[in-house]
């Protein structure tokens, strides 16, 4: 359920996961713990729900798209220059996970659509599906994730119905979700992405080495599922 | 959006157990993760990988 969390049903594992579709350490962080799964013997009891989080709350909706590299000098008050060669850093970060930026081409613009468009995903039992996607579009593509049409479009891919998922955006159903995902991470203090909480115990802060995944994964497995008594809940 | 040297922005648990601890890690109750959220923060050495609201990502 959006705004919250930790809710774990019985012989089930469920991660947490705050994070921002602009978010480049987000998208690191997300292969990360797809690749922990991939080696995890009971991936198949993991549920990984996603939470919404905005990098860039200052960009309004309905503002122009900028390029990141723009948005960071003129935020920071840094040359042009240095900002796009910080990004070249990240873009190269990103290659050694096998992940492709184009942040040269992208297109800034507020995330609070395509997070509707998140759980509005979730709603209909493909979030993790909609949220790769939305990655792709904004480091690889350079696509306008505030675009109501581009989203739909991009739902219809990940086997969702476009119509509704326009319905949904142009009616706002899921904007309450997303403010009780911004509240919920302000109540518990997380003021940087992607973070991610396993079993309601333990968090990892970043795109963390892969073997932390590994850890955190095996460790709430054993602490919230296997321990708990047959039947139960937490 | 990018990266820097800034400090890493999440709130420092009051007790950070190394990655190498984390599968050891005792039976609950657990070290508070910030004073607000009943998580334990597990950390490792080398990279960090966060975005923060500012936009800067380290």
């Amino acid at each position: 359920m959006p705004g919250e969390a930790f809710g774990s049903p019985a012989g089930r594992l469920v991660v947490d996961v705050w994070s921002d579709v602009v978010c480049p350490f987000c998208y690191m962080g997300d292969t990360l713990l797809n690749q922990a799964l991939e080696q995890f013997a009971h991936a198949s009891g993991v549920e990984v729900r996603y939470h919404s989080f905005l990098l860039m709350p200052d960009v309004a909706e309905g503002a122009e798209p900028v390029n990141p590299s723009d948005y960071l000098a003129a935020k920071h008050g840094i040359p042009r220059e240095q900002a796009a060669a910080m990004n070249d850093q990240v873009t190269e970060r990103a290659s050694r996970l096998g992940l492709e930026y184009h942040l040269d081409r992208a297109q800034t613009v507020s995330t609070r659509t395509p997070h509707q468009l998140s759980h509005f995903a979730a709603a209909h039992g493909k979030q993790r599906e909609m949220i790769q996607r939305l990655f792709q579009a904004y480091f690889t593509e350079g696509l306008v994730l505030s675009d109501h049409e581009v989203l739909a479009d991009l739902a219809a891919e990940v086997g969702l119905d476009r119509e509704a998922a326009l319905a949904a955006l142009a009616s706002g159903e899921f904007a309450g979700a997303v403010e009780a995902d911004l509240d919920q991470a302000r109540q518990y203090g997380i003021n940087g992405v992607p973070f991610f909480v396993f079993g309601g115990r333990y968090a990892v802060s970043g795109a963390q080495p892969l073997e932390l995944f590994r850890q955190a994964l095996e460790t709430s497995w054993n602490e919230t599922v296997d321990a708990a008594p047959a039947g139960a809940g937490r | 959006m990018t990266s820097s040297n800034a400090p890493a922005p999440v709130e420092a648990p009051a007790e950070r157990p190394h990655a190498a601890d984390a599968a050891n890690l005792p039976a609950g109750p657990f070290p508070q993760a910030t004073q607000r959220a009943p998580f334990q923060l597990l950390s490792a050495d080398g990279s960090f990988g966060v975005c923060d609201v500012d936009g800067v990502c380290d």
